[in-house]
């Protein structure tokens, strides 16, 4: 999972609990320079791991190593959901972060480039205040203010979660640029898969407060409850059973790998797999980890992730809009 | 009522004529009321800060004393400072009674509160992202309280404009402490009770339409502001 020369974080033993919620992180590694992305259901805990990457908040227990360091936060910055800002003009908001550091050089001009990379002209919006921006501009404001200290990590928890789709793009940009032109390491959450993995080198899911893998793995939640043969069953919301071996719990989490997913255009009547559910294709793109086609898949008000082969999406002409089966066995359920 | 409308006149007259008596009252309210609200907002917004601020053990039952001080009535104040300053009193060996000084003194045991508690209800509305978002930006210990105070700066400036009406408007502590005494302690308002009862209403009214004066000044330079921003 990592190489030690270029790792940024270290993440040990981590466990951080409030409420009925508890993060519980073993060990986490992050490289220098990554792009890495953090996806899951709300309460899931990647905002408070985004809140101790930044060092805001210290876990009850465990380490976390910035750079074989502890409390060493001046290069980390956060931009959070629904993002505050100063009520001050866009300059002063953008400049706020190079005055605390006493760098007042050139402030116009810095201002302005960072206005740039987030596509907002410096001429129209440099003197504008706060109320007089629209939500993706103040997100875009907010961002820019991070952009121009030129951060070693930029953390950026659901920086599209509520901007439109330009405004998303103009994201996607800046933070290209910010990898490319100054080598930052970003850290991203998003409930938009197709989003996140344009932007990001490798994703990890969390669930209850745990990283329960990598990828584009599908998370199903219990109940599960004993069922004949030796199985265990969960209903999906529209009342689909779904069937695994070997629980450990009732309450536990089971992982679907999207390559142990089989797509077939019909209902197979005479086959092994356990599982079999019919769904809509929504989204489909080219997975850059894998190379295959991912398929986002809605399965009665629940998505489900599949990979396949380009070859067979030309073959079987998948299109977004197609009803298809998703077939898998009992087996390729793990445990989280 | 040819009486009023007389002392209208009068009045305009003592104020365009620059009355010696009457523009010393006006300076001497200015003087004390200036100097104790500067100190008052050197003291009260750290503490107001504080209180808003931070959560510690007593907080809420500091908030309430401190809120139950905003109604203090100025002639109570005014004896209890007398009780102090005067010979007898533990602070007799100080120049604080029938002068300048003491009147400030009063004024600021009267005002803090009121910027205590405005202060604080400032802070406390502040958006709770706002403190991760500075920290975020590199933000640290002092800098973290000035950009927080300068987020709250509208609460805060209402709380100095209320605390400045309180002060160029109140009449016990003046009486009290200063004495009224002519071309030294008397102040707009002692001297509009005093003209007043000596059915001089010149004076009175002069003295009075530049105390609405200053308050509308006070005033429209909050909203000035505000609208700046």
């Amino acid at each position: 999972m990592t190489n030690k020369e270029n790792t940024i974080y270290k993440l040990n033993n981590i466990k951080h609990s409030y409420d009925e919620f508890t993060l519980n992180i073993p060990e986490f590694h992050i490289n220098t320079g990554t792009s890495t992305g953090l996806s899951g259901p709300n309460g899931s805990g990647k905002s408070t791991l985004l809140r101790i990457l930044a060092l805001l908040e210290n876990p009850d227990q465990g380490s976390v190593l910035f750079n074989n360091k502890h409390n060493s936060n001046t290069a980390v910055t956060l931009l959070q959901q629904d993002p505050y800002l100063l009520k001050r003009s866009v300059f002063d908001n953008v400049s706020y972060g190079l005055m605390v550091k006493r760098e007042k050089g050139n402030l116009k001009k810095r201002a302005a480039e960072a206005l740039e990379v987030v596509s907002l002209d410096p001429g129209k919006f440099m003197n504008r205040r706060w109320f007089e921006l629209s939500g993706g501009e103040a997100q875009r404001v907010a961002l820019a203010s991070r952009i121009i200290l030129k951060p070693a990590v930029l953390l950026l928890d659901e920086p599209v979660a509520n901007v439109d789709a330009e405004t998303s793009i103009s994201i996607s940009e800046a933070i290209k640029t910010m990898q490319k032109d100054f080598s930052t390491t970003l850290v991203i959450t998003s409930h938009d898969m197709t989003w996140l993995t344009n932007v990001t080198d490798k994703i990890w899911k969390m669930h209850n407060g745990r990283i329960t893998g990598s990828g584009n793995v599908n998370i199903i939640n219990g109940p599960w409850l004993r069922d004949k043969n030796n199985l265990f069953k969960t209903k999906l919301p529209g009342g689909e059973d779904i069937f695994a071996a070997n629980s450990p719990g009732q309450d536990a989490v089971a992982i679907l790998q999207p390559d142990e997913i089989i797509i077939a255009e019909k209902n197979i009547e005479s086959i092994s797999a356990m599982n079999e559910l019919k769904g809509t294709i929504k989204t489909m793109y080219k997975d850059e980890m894998s190379g295959d086609i991912r398929l986002d898949i809605e399965v009665s008000g629940k998505n489900f992730t599949a990979l396949i082969t380009e070859t067979s999406a030309i073959k079987m002409n998948i299109l977004p809009g197609k009803n298809i089966h998703l077939i898998f066995k009992a087996t390729s359920l793990t445990w989280a | 009522m040819d009486y009023l409308a007389q002392g209208f006149i009068s009045a305009f007259t003592l104020l365009l004529n620059g009355d010696e008596e009457t523009y010393s009252a006006i300076f001497t309210t200015l003087k004390i009321s200036t100097a104790s609200i500067t100190i008052s907002l050197g003291m009260g917004l750290p503490m107001g800060f504080m209180l808003g601020y931070y959560n510690f053990p007593g907080k809420r039952q500091i908030r309430a004393f401190v809120d139950t001080l905003l109604a203090l009535p100025t002639v109570v104040v005014g004896l209890l400072v007398y009780a102090f300053v005067t010979k007898k009193g533990p602070l007799g060996d100080f120049p604080l009674l029938f002068e300048l000084s003491g009147i400030i003194v009063a004024q600021i045991i009267l005002v803090i509160p009121i910027i205590i508690s405005l202060t604080a209800t400032g802070i406390e509305s502040l958006d709770e992202r706002l403190k991760s978002t500075l920290l975020t930006l590199g933000a640290k210990g002092s800098r973290i309280i000035t950009s927080s105070l300068y987020e709250a700066r509208f609460a805060i400036m209402a709380a100095g404009v209320n605390a400045y009406g309180r002060a160029i408007a109140e009449v016990g502590i003046s009486m009290m402490i200063g004495g009224n005494i002519k071309w030294h302690t008397r102040t707009i308002t002692t001297a509009i009770a005093l003209e007043t009862g000596k059915g001089q209403f010149a004076m009175g009214i002069a003295l009075g339409i530049v105390l609405l004066l200053i308050g509308f000044a006070v005033n429209y330079a909050l909203i000035f502001f505000k609208r700046r921003a």
